[in-house]
């Protein structure tokens, strides 16, 4: 499975990647980076993904132009986008909702809602052999 | 939301976040807070539904201890790196408190020097480590509008 990460801080791709790796121990994961929409776009071109988790406060392309230009890219439009931002209000929530994201995650992010999301979009099953409450304590 | 609800509100949003990103105790500290010295400071523009900043300053030891206790320098993050996503956690976290139903948009944030800047307009609110160190918020906002 090919999971691309994309957020202009190294620190917040690291605490995604790790959260996912927490709820899904077992799984071959091959984790991409972007740092921005652009740059995650331009890798997307070359090699699709199974999943993508995605800031939305990037410099050079946000995650609203991101999500909008996936979802207007017939090859891939299908890939389901995760947001994982500070900016997850009930407004922008309906908003990124709206133009195609799956869900929409708080920062900073925890195992236990990366979990949810998972198993919500079939990437794992409701009963993942997992145990991810103490991870960050 | 009121005034005074603002404050208790970004006090209750920073202690969460400096918990969960930082894995750090703070509490709010009344007393006023002058000296800025040996501190590094970042700052975020916001940009709707209202024009304000937001500037977080930390004492250089206490960033320098977040960045050692995450141990993220193994992996290529800097202090920079980390202080910025703290910042644009906390401030996206607090128009989310403040403005549940409200579309906000936030600036990219940057390193700025707290001592050069003008702090007159400035709300600042503090908070205190478990090593009695200070940390400082502040921010100002003009045209805010909630929808």
């Amino acid at each position: 499975m090919k999971i691309m990460i994309v957020d202009d801080s190294k620190m917040a791709r690291l605490f995604t990647r790790k959260c996912v790796e927490m709820v899904m121990p077992d799984a071959e994961i091959e984790f991409i980076d972007a740092c921005d929409g652009e740059d995650a776009f331009k890798q997307l071109e070359k090699m699709p993904v199974d999943l993508i988790l995605c800031d939305v406060n990037m410099p050079v392309m946000t995650g609203f132009t991101f999500i909008r230009n996936i979802k207007t890219n017939a090859p891939l439009a299908s890939i389901p986008v995760v947001f994982i931002t500070s900016m997850a209000n009930t407004a922008r929530t309906d908003n990124l909702i709206q133009l195609g994201a799956v869900e929409v995650i708080l920062k900073p992010v925890k195992p236990q809602k990366i979990k949810s999301v998972l198993e919500k979009i079939g990437i794992i099953g409701n009963k993942a052999d997992s145990d991810s409450d103490d991870w960050g304590a | 939301m009121q005034k005074s609800n603002y404050k208790e509100a970004i006090d209750k949003v920073f202690v969460d976040v400096i918990q969960e990103m930082a894995f750090m105790d703070v509490v709010p500290f009344e007393d006023e807070v002058k000296d800025f010295s040996n501190t590094i400071s970042f700052k975020i523009n916001i940009l709707m539904p209202c024009i304000g900043d937001v500037i977080i300053t930390i004492p250089e030891k206490e960033a320098a201890k977040i960045a050692t206790d995450l141990k993220l320098s193994e992996h290529g993050s800097h202090l920079d790196d980390i202080l910025g996503e703290i910042i644009n956690v906390l401030v996206g976290r607090i128009f989310s408190e403040i403005a549940p139903s409200c579309l906000f948009e936030l600036g990219l944030p940057r390193k700025v020097d707290i001592e050069t800047l003008d702090r007159t307009k400035m709300v600042q609110q503090n908070f205190l480590t478990t090593s009695e160190l200070n940390l400082s918020l502040f921010h100002h906002y003009h045209k805010f509008e909630t929808n």
